[in-house]
Order: C-alpha cells, then sequence, then structure tokens
C-alpha cells in the first residue's frame, strides 16, 4: 500500500489528495465518473442497496436534469425567511436544554436530534416524525464504519412507506412534490424518488452531527472564541465555514475511472475507483495558512467542505443555516463550555478521513440568562 | 456612492448604488440574478462569480491566492474573474460594469 492508496473495508482505493488536484478531479466527470451506484461513497454502499442516489450517482447531461429538479427545493434554506426561522427556533430549543442540563452526552443527546428536527424542515414534515429518525443512532446504516444490512433496510422500508403514502395522498413535502414531479418531459419513477430521499437521509446525517459536534468541542477549546461572535456577530458567518473545513464532515468521495488515467499511486484502469479527500484538501498548506488551526475570522477561505464542481452538496444551504444559527444560538445563551469527558473517533490511521469526529463528547455549559448576567447551569 | 452595472447571463442589464459593503451585499440585496451569496462572502461558494473588464482591474484590484484557488476550477472562469463578495465597494467603483457569470 503506498501513501497515496488506503483499504476501506478490504477496498483498496488511490486517492488524490491536494486541494488543486481534488478540484480539478471533480470536475472532470467525463473521467472520474459518478455513474455508479453505491460506489460514490467510500466506503462503498452497494452491499446494502442496489438503486441509485439521485443526483449525486449520475453523470451529465442526466445529472442537470435532476439537479434542476430538486435544487429549488434544498435553497430553501436560503431563500425562504420563514425556513431560517423555523430552524432557528429549533435551535434556540435545543440549546436551551443545554443550558438547563448539567451534562449532556451531545453527540446522541443533542447533535442527533437536532439535525433531525432539522431534517424535518427540510423535508417538509412535522417534527414528531423527527423521533423516529432519532432512533435509528447517528448513522441510518452504519456502525463502526461497517454497513449493517439491517439498518438500511429499516430506511429503505421507510421511504418506501412515504412513497406509497405520497402516491396515494400527494402532498406538499418532498415526498409529495417528487411523486408530483417529471424529469425529462415524465415522471419519477419509484427508484428515483427512494434515491433522491435515501440522499437527504443519509448524506445530511453523521456530516452534520459532526459539525454541530465538533462546534461545540471549539467553543470548549477556545472560549475566546465565543465572546469575539458576542462581540462581532458578523464573525458568526465565517466561524460557520472555518468550522465546515476544519470537520470536513465527508472526508473523501468516490469516483470511477472511465478510461485508463495516470495518478500518484500509478495507473488506474477503466473502472478502478479513485477517492477524492476533501478533508485533505481542506488542510492543504498550500492554500491554507495555518491550516491546522480553526481560525474563525479566516476569509477568503475556499474550503470544499461541501465537495467541489457539479455535484457539490445539495443540503448545504442547509447545513450552513443549521451551524450558523448554532454558533450565533451559543453566542446568545451560552457564557462557556466545559468537555467532561470524550471519546474520539478511532480513525484507524486512516488519513483521508483525519478530521476529528467524536464517538461521544459530554460537556456542561455555562448559560447567560440576560446581557451581562451569567448562570452557571451546573446546579 | 457608487453606480454599478451587472449584465446577467441572459444579457439583462441591471444598475444598483450602493456605498458600503461588499459588491456581492449588494447584488444579493438589490435581488441580482446569478448572485446568491450562499456563504455570507466568505470566498467558500463561487455563487457570486462576475468577469470585471480589463479597465477596472487596477480599481478593483486581484484576486489573492485563496480567492483565486477557487475561481480557477470553477465553470466561466477566465482572467477577469473575480467573486464579487471579496470587492469592497468605493467611490471608486462608480460606474463599474461586470458581468455575472451563473445564470441563476
Amino acid at each position: 500500500m503506498s501513501d497515496d492508496t488506503e483499504i476501506f473495508n478490504g477496498e483498496t482505493i488511490a486517492l488524490i489528495r491536494g486541494f488543486r488536484e481534488v478540484r480539478k478531479a471533480a470536475r472532470d466527470w467525463e473521467v472520474f465518473s459518478s455513474d455508479a451506484p453505491g460506489r460514490v461513497p467510500i466506503p462503498a454502499e452497494d452491499d446494502v442497496r442496489s438503486f441509485r442516489q439521485y443526483p449525486v450517482e449520475v453523470d451529465p447531461p442526466a445529472h442537470t436534469a435532476y439537479r434542476d429538479l430538486v435544487q429549488p427545493w434544498f435553497r430553501r434554506a436560503h431563500d425562504d425567511p420563514d425556513y431560517v426561522v423555523r430552524v432557528r427556533a429549533l435551535v434556540d430549543a435545543s440549546v436551551r436544554d443545554l443550558v438547563e442540563a448539567e451534562a449532556t452526552e451531545v453527540v446522541s443527546g443533542f447533535s442527533l436530534p437536532l439535525q433531525s428536527r432539522a431534517l424535518s424542515v427540510l423535508l417538509g414534515r412535522p417534527v414528531e416524525e423527527a423521533e423516529t429518525w432519532i432512533s435509528w443512532g447517528t448513522h441510518a446504516f452504519r456502525v463502526a464504519g461497517k454497513n449493517i444490512p439491517e439498518k438500511a433496510a429499516v430506511l429503505e422500508d421507510y421511504l418506501n412507506r412515504q412513497i406509497t403514502r405520497a402516491r396515494a395522498s400527494g402532498g406538499d413535502d418532498l415526498f409529495g412534490v417528487l411523486a408530483g414531479a417529471t424529469v425529462q418531459g415524465r415522471p419519477l419513477s419509484d427508484d428515483e424518488i427512494r434515491g433522491i430521499t435515501h440522499l437527504a437521509f443519509a448524506g445530511g446525517r453523521d456530516t452534520v452531527i459532526h459539525v454541530l459536534t465538533a462546534a461545540l468541542a471549539h467553543f470548549a477549546a477556545a472560549p475566546d472564541d465565543l465572546e469575539r461572535i458576542r462581540a462581532d456577530r458578523t464573525l458568526a458567518l465565517s466561524a460557520t465555514e472555518e468550522l465546515i473545513r476544519a470537520a470536513s464532515p465527508l472526508a473523501v468521495i468516490g469516483r470511477t475511472c472511465k478510461r485508463s488515467v495516470s495518478v500518484a499511486s500509478g495507473a488506474l484502469a477503466p473502472g478502478d475507483r479513485i477517492g477524492l479527500c476533501w478533508a485533505e484538501a481542506n488542510h492543504d498548506p498550500a492554500i491554507f495558512d495555518r491550516a491546522d488551526e480553526i481560525l474563525i475570522d479566516r476569509k477568503p477561505n475556499p474550503h470544499v467542505g461541501f465537495g467541489s464542481g457539479i455535484h457539490t452538496c445539495l443540503g448545504a444551504p442547509h447545513a450552513r443555516l443549521l451551524v450558523r444559527s448554532l454558533i450565533e444560538s451559543l453566542a446568545d445563551r451560552v457564557a462557556s463550555v466545559a468537555v467532561l469527558s470524550a471519546t474520539p473517533t478511532d480513525l484507524d490511521g486512516s488519513a483521508a478521513q483525519q478530521s476529528h469526529a467524536y464517538d461521544a463528547l459530554t460537556i456542561s455549559v455555562s448559560g447567560v440568562s440576560a446581557p451581562g448576567e451569567r448562570r452557571d447551569a451546573a446546579r | 456612492m457608487a453606480r454599478i452595472t451587472f449584465v446577467s447571463a441572459s444579457g439583462d442589464e441591471r444598475d444598483i448604488t450602493a456605498s458600503t459593503g461588499s459588491l456581492m451585499q449588494a447584488a444579493v440585496l438589490a435581488g441580482i440574478s446569478g448572485i446568491r451569496g450562499d456563504c455570507g462572502g466568505n470566498a467558500a461558494c463561487a455563487t457570486c462569480h462576475i468577469h470585471v473588464p480589463d479597465a477596472w482591474s487596477d480599481r478593483v484590484g486581484q484576486p489573492d491566492e485563496a480567492e483565486l484557488a477557487m475561481l480557477e476550477f470553477e465553470d466561466g472562469y477566465t482572467a477577469q474573474s473575480r467573486l464579487a463578495c471579496q470587492i469592497d465597494i468605493s467611490e471608486d467603483l462608480n460606474g463599474l460594469r461586470v458581468q455575472v457569470v451563473a445564470a441563476d
């Protein structure tokens, strides 16, 4: 195994790591294709699903049609003021709970429920439905890096029931909208609706949980940064981007070579897989000064935390809103964050997954109950 | 106060006037088509990609290395490319006319 390959669930995959190299490859879909159901994620998911995720596992020109269909829905987090208010209210409620509790294990007790409740806004489903999604755990179908078919079946069964419901009675949620939608002049198939919504559930789950948790860990490690944001709220915007860069929640994504190509690890043949390492690109010292530090005023910050090119994360507006809302809510309500215990995720030495996730992180927070007045929540 | 003209990808022209903030902020406020500012002005999304005529490059300035790193792999990248979020509005920009790269 060279420095430019890694083994993921038994599959040796060549890796592209530098910022410019990653972005160049991400543009070149004619060579580095996404047309491979279940094999865009790393590790692959073709052992737990037989259907394609849309639009992320499609190349142009079909990709463009799917992307144009769903992009307006996913942009509501940026475009719809009511959406913004609803997400902020969910974040505020979660942060209030943090302040009230003596201690909270935040991966499963804060980030997971908040991610799921915010997902209800993205999908247009009742927030009560989030309790079901929370019960699935931090990853939709993976435990300790391994795909679990039984967990994957739970998600697929849920999606199938929602599609059946939407076919019968429509609705203004994402399932209902897709049930009435057309692509390339014909109605979407059940497989296509399943593929679009599966991406919304699986792609925006552990990634968002990871960033929310990383944000709390950062403000525990750098309490001055919370003070700085309190004093200058415009820093919430740059802090959002910087925390996403530093966390790089999707560390690596796969492509399949359409023709022979030479990369750092050697020659690749048509059909070979290759990984684009967003996490390493985001820590490339040629692009980012003090790349391993979190600088909340870093600007410009040309990170690839949401990927790059035609497959840039559809959920980026939602994730940005959620992280920014958390930062603003913490600035409003929290004086300080203290880590009581931490269990970092075992990355098994993987350089391609250099981002710093937690399996568990227990914190306590001191609240600010009114401007200038602090309240110790650990009472 | 500066008057700036945005030419959309479809060729429509819109004039805006502004005195502070970034060119992206002024464009978003005015609802300029093709300027979104998804990342809030941090050069992290390239949804405010514009072309600045060569004749204005001295007054507008050149992208720094980090801005260039975001721009150079974007559709429509040329030597005239800039991110509107990295350009501060001043009276020096009065009369500037920029081309918006994205269609929506």
